[in-house]
């Protein structure tokens, strides 16, 4: 089984967007991302490709993170009309960041790059059954936040 | 809508990020590695059905035990004619399997790959090929053993139904495309076997009753009309068109 880069561009964009939080950079990263997944000559036939991809995508923005002019960098504002929806995207993503980071990973692959549970387990190299459980705790911790801001009003 | 389902959606929606504007251009500019000749040649090993290398290792056995089984002492060629009598189920072994393609309209499926239907056969038949000749090496070494012929006549012996029946059901093949190939395929296999025993009966030993000469010109004209039945074959693959089987 090989990968379908056009079909995961956007999602390997976002996650880098997710870790690194600068458009530019994360596209750039992205395809970086693809170029060194592909020049591993491996694209065709390997195994868990999708998990390779995701581990070359998470040591990428660790590779930039770790550079020494890197600094962090606040979230871009989106162009966005609504000034509610800014709000309450501002809202979702400050509840997520107060997760532990590996649950905040677990939530970010499940619900915004919609992966299937046992991709998940290949990618994080957990159980699914511990990505279930943890997944669960995730939720539970956002909605806590949550009701804080009165998300669920 | 409840509160679960909810949170899931507003979490997707949190990360929604503009489309890309470079995605277009990197895709075009992206250079994919295509499977080389050899990566390709070991993924038709795959494609083969497994048990088509175990009916040849079954065959083969059946060969090498009939033939240590038979006493030395009182041996005689006419015991061990069924030998090259069974080397077209060897032929008939590969054919059914080169003729799939045709047998369940796979031609076009094939065409879309980046090797013609022509290039799969040929590999798949230079994949089968090589170890039928493996297990026809195996054979002449325990006849050597066995008999005090030499080793000219026990490859006459071998080679010439082997070519036979090549011969004859690549011959079919040319000529008969559908779902049936198979069984004209075994047609021609067995006829070449019962052909191969009666001759046996009849003659005593068929390799000496006529001469060397004659044998070896059957054996070098077999082998010339087998690449021109090939390169046939081969042709004839390239002539489909889409949607016209």
């Amino acid at each position: 089984m090989s990968i379908d880069i056009n079909a995961h561009y956007d999602c390997i964009y976002k996650y880098c967007y997710f870790k690194i939080k600068n458009l530019h950079i994360a596209e750039d990263l992205a395809q970086e991302t693809f170029l060194k997944f592909i020049k591993q000559g491996s694209y065709v036939d390997r195994d868990k490709p999708l998990a390779y991809l995701y581990t070359i995508a998470k040591n990428t923005c660790i590779d930039y993170m770790r550079k020494p002019n890197y600094a962090e960098l606040t979230e871009e504002i989106l162009a966005e009309n609504d000034f509610e929806k800014i709000e309450l995207k501002r809202v979702i993503r400050e509840a997520i960041d107060t997760l532990p980071s590996d649950e905040q990973e677990l939530v970010f692959l499940r619900y915004v790059n919609e992966l299937k549970i046992g991709d998940i387990a290949k990618i994080t190299g957990v159980s699914r059954f511990s990505i279930n459980r943890k997944l669960k705790k995730a939720l539970e911790g956002l909605k806590l936040v949550l009701r804080e801001e009165d998300f669920f009003e | 809508m409840n509160k679960d389902k909810k949170l899931k959606l507003e979490i997707k929606s949190a990360y929604e990020i503009p489309e890309s504007n470079r995605k277009k251009d990197f895709l075009i500019n992206l250079e994919i590695p295509k499977i080389n000749f050899y990566e390709f040649f070991i993924s038709q090993i795959k494609y083969i059905r497994k048990r088509i290398f175990f009916i040849q290792l079954v065959v083969m056995l059946i060969c090498l035990i009939t033939l240590l089984s038979i006493d030395s002492t009182s041996l005689n060629i006419k015991y061990i004619s069924i030998l090259p009598s069974a080397i077209p189920f060897f032929v008939l072994i590969i054919a059914t399997e080169i003729s799939r393609s045709i047998s369940y309209n796979m031609t076009e499926l094939e065409m879309t790959t980046k090797y013609s239907l022509g290039q799969i056969i040929i590999v798949r038949t230079a994949i089968l090929g090589s170890v039928n000749f493996i297990f026809l090496i195996f054979l002449l070494i325990s006849l050597k053993l066995k008999l005090e012929y030499s080793t000219l006549i026990l490859s006459l012996y071998i080679f010439i139904p082997f070519l036979l029946t090549c011969f004859g059901s690549l011959y079919v093949m040319n000529y008969i495309r559908n779902k049936n190939v198979n069984f004209y395929c075994a047609g021609v296999s067995i006829s070449v076997s019962l052909a191969n025993i009666l001759l046996y009966n009849a003659t005593g030993n068929m390799y000496n009753y006529l001469s060397v000469k004659f044998w070896l010109i059957l054996l070098v004209a077999l082998i010339v009309g087998v690449i021109i039945q090939a390169k046939k074959f081969i042709r004839s693959t390239e002539e489909y068109n889409w949607n016209s089987l």
